[in-house]
Parts: C-alpha cells; sequence; structure tokens
C-alpha cells in the first residue's frame, strides 16, 4: 500500500509513513486548535512530491496564502484551486452538484498522477444543507477519489455541529484524526489522537502537540 | 438546518456543586456584613475585586496557551487583558481618592488609565470579529472589517492622544475639581471608548448571526452581559459622581457601595464566563486516557 506523506513527519511516524493511498482523511476539533496546518502541511508535502494538489476553500487563494505563510508554510508553489473567488474553478457552498462535477472532472483530467485533495468546505456544507444532503454527496465523492490514486483531507469545526453530526461524518471517512483541548489542572493542553486509520489498528492514545518554527512536534501524553 | 445547539458545550464537572456552595455562603456574608458592619465591614469584600479580576486575566492566558491559530490567541489575550485592566482599576479605585477629591497627578492617572482601556477592547473586538467570519459559512467580510478596523484604530488612537493632552490642560487651567470639567473630561476622555465600542457592537451584532459556531456565540453571550453590567456600573458612578453631593464629595451610602462592590463582582463573573466559553476544553479524559494506558 502506497502512503502520502502528512507533511508532518512524527505524525507520519505515528501513521507508519504516511495517509493511505486511496483514502479519505477526517480532522475535526474545535476552532483555533490547529486543523488548519494539516491541511497547509499536507499540501506542501504533495507540491514537494510533484503530486497534483486542489484545495477547495470558502476563502479566496489569496487568504489561504497568507495562512500558509503564518504556519511558517512554504509559497513558492501553491496548489490549483477551487473558491468563493480567484481561483481556477470557483466554489458556492449551496451547490453541491458543480462541486461534484467539477471535482470529477480534475480526477479525470489527471489520471495517472497522485492526486491530493484539501478542503476547509465541509462545516460550511452541513450548516447549508441537511446532514442527509451531504452524506450522500461524500458517498458519491469518496467513491470517485477512490477509483483514482488520489488521497483527501476535510477538516470539520466541531462548535459548529451537534456531537451526532459529526460522529456521523467519522463513520463516513477511513481515516479520522481528533483534536482536543483538555483541562489538566491550571493547564489547557492541546492534544490529538488518531480516532480511527484504515490500515492501523485503532489507537487510543492522545497525543500532545505544539507547533514551532513551520513542524508540528508530537510527544506522548500521559497525565 | 441541522441543529447544533449542543455543540462545543463545556461540560460542567464535580468541583460545580463546591463553588455553588461558597458563592452562596460569600453573597450570604456579603449581605450581613451590610446590614451590619456597615462600609467598614463591606471594604473586606471590595480588596478582593483587583485579585478576582487578576484571576480572570490569568485564565485567559491560561487558554491562550492551548490555542494553537494566532488569531484565536489574539481574542484570549484580548479577555485576559480587559480583565487585566479592570484589576488595575479596580486597585487605583482603591488606592486613589475619586477624581473629586483628586490632585492633578491623581487625575492624570484617572485619565491614562480611562484611555489605556480602549486597546484590550479593541484588540478582543477585532480578533473576535474575525473570528466570527472565518465560522461563516460563506465568510463574508461583516460591514468590511478586515478595512474598518484600521479607521476606527486611527480614530482610537488619535482621540486618546488629543484626550492626554487635553485632559491635563483643561485640569491645569481650572486647578481643582469643577463639575463641568469633570463632564468635558469624561466626554473627551471616552471618544477612544465610544468609537471602539460602537463599532464592535455594529461589527459582532452581525457577525454572531452570520456565524454558526456555538462556542462563539456562548462566548458572545456572555460578553454583552459583560459589556451591560459594565456599562450600568459605569453610569451609576458617573452619575453619583456627577449629580449626588454625598458621591461627589467622595461619600457613598452603604447602599451604594454594597451595589457597586455588587456589580463588581457581577462584571467579573461574566468575564469569567466568556473567558471559559472561548474553547470548549473538557477535563473528562479519564476513560480515554485509562483505555490508552
Amino acid at each position: 500500500m502506497r502512503l502520502a506523506s502528512t507533511g508532518v513527519d512524527e505524525l507520519d511516524r505515528l501513521l507508519g509513513s504516511g495517509y493511505p493511498d486511496r483514502a479519505v482523511v477526517l480532522v475535526s476539533g474545535p476552532a483555533g486548535i490547529g486543523k488548519e496546518a494539516l491541511r497547509y502541511w499536507f499540501i506542501r508535502a504533495g507540491l514537494a512530491a510533484g503530486d497534483f494538489c486542489l484545495y477547495v476553500t470558502k476563502s479566496t487563494p489569496t487568504e489561504v496564502l497568507q495562512d500558509f505563510r503564518g504556519f511558517g508554510v512554504d509559497t513558492s508553489r501553491v496548489p490549483t484551486w477551487y473558491s468563493r473567488e480567484g481561483g481556477e474553478r470557483k466554489f458556492d457552498p449551496n451547490d453541491l452538484a458543480s462541486m461534484s462535477f467539477n471535482i470529477k472532472e480534475t480526477l479525470r483530467t489527471n489520471e495517472g498522477r497522485r492526486i491530493r485533495i484539501v478542503t476547509d468546505v465541509l462545516s460550511s456544507l452541513l450548516v447549508l444543507n441537511s446532514t442527509e444532503t451531504v452524506y450522500r454527496f461524500l458517498s458519491q465523492l469518496f467513491s470517485d477519489v477512490k477509483q483514482h490514486d488520489a488521497v483527501m483531507l476535510a477538516t470539520l469545526e466541531e462548535g459548529m455541529h451537534d456531537p451526532k453530526v459529526v460522529s456521523t461524518m467519522s463513520e463516513l471517512f477511513d481515516g479520522v484524526v481528533e483534536f482536543k483541548l483538555f483541562e489538566e489542572g491550571l493547564k489547557v493542553v492541546p492534544l490529538l489522537r488518531v480516532v480511527k486509520m484504515r490500515g492501523l489498528p485503532p489507537k487510543l492514545g492522545y497525543y500532545n502537540f505544539a507547533l514551532t518554527k513551520g513542524q508540528m512536534e508530537i510527544r506522548n501524553y500521559a497525565r | 438546518m441541522p441543529d447544533n445547539r449542543s455543540a462545543g458545550k463545556h461540560i460542567p464537572n464535580r468541583r460545580s456543586s463546591i463553588q455553588r456552595i461558597l458563592l452562596v455562603t460569600f453573597v450570604l456574608l456579603f449581605l450581613l456584613s451590610g446590614l451590619i458592619g456597615g462600609q467598614s465591614l463591606l471594604l473586606i469584600f471590595y480588596l478582593p475585586t483587583p485579585f478576582v479580576f487578576a484571576y480572570v486575566a490569568y485564565l485567559g492566558l491560561r487558554i491562550r496557551r492551548g490555542f494553537v491559530v494566532q488569531l484565536y490567541r489574539n481574542q484570549a489575550l484580548g479577555i485576559a487583558a480587559i480583565a487585566a485592566y479592570l484589576a488595575a482599576n479596580a486597585g487605583i479605585s482603591f488606592l486613589l481618592p475619586s477624581p473629586a477629591n483628586s490632585g492633578y497627578g491623581e487625575i492624570l492617572v484617572w485619565a491614562l488609565t480611562n484611555l489605556a482601556g480602549g486597546a484590550p477592547f479593541l484588540l478582543w473586538i477585532d480578533s473576535t470579529a474575525r473570528v466570527a467570519r472565518k465560522s461563516d459559512p460563506y465568510e463574508r467580510d461583516s460591514l468590511n472589517w478586515s478595512r474598518v478596523r484600521y479607521v476606527v484604530f486611527v480614530v482610537a488612537v488619535v482621540s486618546a492622544a488629543l484626550g492626554l493632552v487635553i485632559a491635563p490642560v483643561v485640569i491645569a487651567s481650572f486647578g481643582s475639581y469643577v463639575p463641568s470639567v469633570s463632564l468635558f473630561a469624561n466626554v473627551v476622555g471616552n471618544i477612544p471608548f465610544a468609537t471602539i465600542l460602537l463599532a464592535g457592537l455594529l461589527v459582532l451584532s452581525l457577525g454572531v448571526v452570520r456565524s454558526r459556531d456555538m462556542t462563539l456565540r456562548r462566548h458572545i453571550l456572555w460578553i454583552a452581559v459583560f459589556f451591560l453590567s459594565f456599562m450600568v456600573t459605569y453610569v451609576v458612578t458617573v452619575i453619583y459622581t456627577l449629580l449626588i453631593p454625598s458621591a461627589s464629595g467622595g461619600q457613598y451610602t452603604t447602599f451604594e457601595f454594597a451595589s457597586y462592590i455588587a456589580l463588581y463582582y457581577f462584571v467579573a463573573y461574566c468575564l469569567y464566563r466568556s473567558a471559559r466559553s472561548l474553547a470548549p476544553h473538557t477535563n473528562r479524559l479519564e476513560d480515554d486516557v485509562a483505555g490508552a494506558k
């Protein structure tokens, strides 16, 4: 099984070299905890490896690139954008059919290349559409992704959804990385854990992490 | 539309019942002190207020360390700075006589404290407006805040600088406390605050409607209650200072003093709740961690 580097050395080690091929991975957690860092580093690793990278975003490419730089990610190479404005194709959260068609078209056009798809629109889609509609849309999309040499990474803002919705979404993905803020005495500690990942045995342990100099440091967490 | 009301809610812990008992005891002692001991006994309850605000500031900084994204760190820092400012304000209120009985230097300290108060509020409003935008499914730039923020910033800084120049000149010209001068100084001194708060009120009202993040909505709700109680405290203080002869002479009645302290605690409580609601952190990992071991 080929693996796609996450862009974070320590997370790669944790997952046994990266995300599995033809997998869809969900990163969930509260706002501000740094989920986006995993998106940026995954794209950076893909661009460095010469993969075709597609970034589907509700922001503009300029704003996302500004965030990239904020996380210390090199922006000399950029992905292909589907965005609200300024991208190769326009993203409209109310038009799932268009989004599905565009991604399918991209997958077809880049047949034969390793493809990485990253998106921050999942929470918006779930807010603006019913859970059933998004579930059906994602099921179809994931089926298309898995027919190609592609890996998809999506992030979900926990604070925007009912826990049941988060749980339903988690079931749909091959891999789930969960972020949490844990109150330990007088400290609030950011933690992550790999809830599930295709091809790996379940890992229940939490890891403490910190972002430093454009990298992520992950340590075993024990109270 | 999906129901997300329970999303991101902080789970109460077993310490809550002890905290409630302590709170009720504290309130009862406070009321009893007011009835029996008058102002001198109530002073005991006033003394901890700077420390209560200082604790909220510490809590804000503690939560800030949990965040990884700079924008959210700034939001937590804003709350910590507001609490620190109020701690300083409460401390100065105790150490310095009221402006009515103050000399030139003391009034300058009062003016500086008032003018400095705008900065933490601006930091919090700016970061919260941007956080609200991030949790809007359409990521709309409410009231063009990304540009308007610079205008608000310039108006606040320029009016604060003018206030610093004008206030001492006015005070020096009159030499002593005059109600009309105090009113003038109050108006000039509050332009930065008023600009920031008005801008914040407009942009955050729209932002909170557009945002779908329940954590943010809860945070803003507590801040709204905080502002309301803060404004009540402020208005009551100004009315006492300007209109009631006993207050302008620096003498409060026991009831006035007790109300003032109670409001201070309520303001601190709202700020505490808003700080805690910055992020849905939990202290219930026991099962998961045990499972991991």
